[in-house]
């Protein structure tokens, strides 16, 4: 037993009271000192989640801390098109099954979401946890044809690239790839470089950060003179993030901290880079909200082109019309606005009738915002 | 907790395994490594409910070591040493600056 205790330590000591009232007096030293408000970037929906299920986003306005709302939701980002061309595909061909996370499924687009889709005959939608499942789905139906319709950050691509390499190892013809797949950083500096939103400093995402490592947000501070630090998932993870930033922005400088350091290592995770490496390529890619931004995207080199969906199907990934539904996410997601200041913000966009993706991801600010504000009614 | 949880998962699990069991894609707490399954895999405990996991991205890790797992692949191993270092950290934050 006396070998459990440590462990245990581990696990709740990010947790304890008296050390989140500790961090958050701390802070407010820090703002105190300098004498204003500090507009602070959670970039990943997963702090925006620690946040409110922890009750900490009141505590940290009275500490003089205001957090904004950053892009890191795929799901959020990943635009409209991307689903409205494979509802094209499961509903007009047979024996297309389409594998996706459960929260894509839901997304709703001018074509309806792939849960309300009615697929052609022998064709069907699966909702999966992991890639390596799609693949199978793809072993275990060799009479279909496979589609991954995959999107993540940084921490997710490793494991698709992983997957889609294994396709191409076993020679599996029936297995393809939709990437829907974002890099972090060129999106923190097209947020910076349009200027529309002033940010004092940025929370950086943990777990994309175990992949792509610290050097990778460099140019934020060197280039933008913009505080940051990489954080952790827990309670005190996250204040010892904004407690950095605030010491950052007292002392005039800004850097990359990485106040994650038991998961996070400065250098990221060197075989999960150079297998995105050499299965993946850049390219200037479009985000809902924040159009197009250049090396922000992946796809598969050309090299593996037979697992592209889009080139196998010859889907139109195209900027269509955007749908009018009066949805805001776009601003949600470049931290314009919160999502109370969306008017359909439960009103008519609700976690069971979402009018937008921020409404349906796990990840989104929307439904966040949601389940944590005792149902979606103004503070 | 919430009232509402569009994906129905993870109705009466403790904290840790529900907080995992919802969020599936982006699991904030480390689990710990239980056995090596061949074929790169290894099997994963949070707290009783053990998973499967790819550890092909962690050629280095052993039974026994903590890691966090994403959309089924370990992607890190967790520093004790340095969790106990920012744990220490806090306590010492508590004599700079006792609360109240
Ligand atoms: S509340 Fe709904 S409609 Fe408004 S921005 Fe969020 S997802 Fe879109």
């Amino acid at each position: 037993m006396a070998r459990r205790k440590p462990s245990r330590e581990l696990l709740s000591g990010w947790r304890s009271a008296p050390t989140i009232r500790n961090l958050l007096k701390a802070i407010s030293i820090e703002t105190g000192t300098i004498g204003r408000p500090l507009r602070i970037m959670e970039v990943c929906g997963t702090h925006t989640m620690t946040l409110h299920r922890s009750g900490l986003k009141p505590l940290l306005r009275e500490a003089g801390v205001v957090m904004v709302s950053g892009p890191g939701c795929p799901v959020c980002i990943t635009p409209d098109y991307y689903h409205e061309a494979i509802i094209d595909l499961v509903t007009s061909r047979k024996n297309i099954l389409v594998a996706t996370f459960g929260d894509m499924t839901r997304v709703p687009t001018a074509r309806g979401s792939l849960q309300t889709t009615v697929p052609a005959p022998g064709s069907e939608i699966r909702i999966v946890y992991s890639p390596e499942e799609a693949l199978e789905l793809a072993v275990k139906n060799l009479e279909k044809e496979v589609i991954f319709f995959g999107a993540g950050f940084e921490t997710t691509i490793p494991a698709i690239a992983f997957t889609v390499k294994r396709a191409a190892a076993e020679n599996l013809k029936n297995f393809s790839l939709l990437a829907a797949l974002w890099l972090i950083p060129p999106a923190l500096q097209a947020i910076l470089e349009s200027g529309e939103v002033a940010i004092d400093g940025f929370i950086y995402p943990g777990h994309v950060s175990v992949i792509i490592g610290q050097q990778a947000y460099r140019f934020v501070a060197e280039k933008f003179g913009v505080p940051g630090a990489i954080a952790g998932f827990e309670p005190a993870d996250v204040l010892l993030g904004i407690l950095s930033v605030a010491r950052q922005i007292r002392l005039g400088r800004p850097e990359v901290a990485n106040e994650y350091r038991r998961v996070v290592q400065a250098e990221g995770n060197p075989r999960a880079l150079a297998l995105m490496e050499e299965m993946l390529e850049p390219y200037e890619a479009d985000w809902r909200g924040l159009g197009r931004i250049k090396i922000s995207g992946l796809r598969l080199r050309p090299r593996f082109q037979e697992l592209d969906a889009v080139r196998k199907f010859d889907l139109h990934l195209q900027p269509a019309k955007p749908l009018k539904l009066g949805c805001r996410c776009g601003e949600v997601l470049k931290g314009l606005i919160e999502p109370v200041d969306c008017p359909l913000f439960g009103r008519s966009c609700d976690p069971d009738h979402p009018r937008g993706p921020c409404m349906v991801s796990y990840e989104g600010a929307c439904l966040i915002e949601y389940k944590y504000s005792s149902g979606g009614r103004k503070q | 907790m919430s009232k509402r949880r569009p994906d129905g998962h993870g109705q009466s699990m403790p904290f840790l395994v529900s907080y995992r069991l919802e969020e599936k894609m982006c699991l904030a707490v480390p689990g710990k490594v239980v056995s090596l399954e061949g074929n790169g895999t290894g099997k994963v405990d949070y707290l009783g409910t053990t998973v499967l996991a790819n550890l092909s991205l962690l050629p280095e890790v052993k039974v026994g070591d903590w890691v966090i797992v994403h959309a089924g692949f370990a992607i890190s191993r967790l520093d004790q040493k340095e969790a106990r270092r920012t744990l220490k950290l806090f306590k010492e934050l508590e004599k700079i600056s006792p609360a109240d």
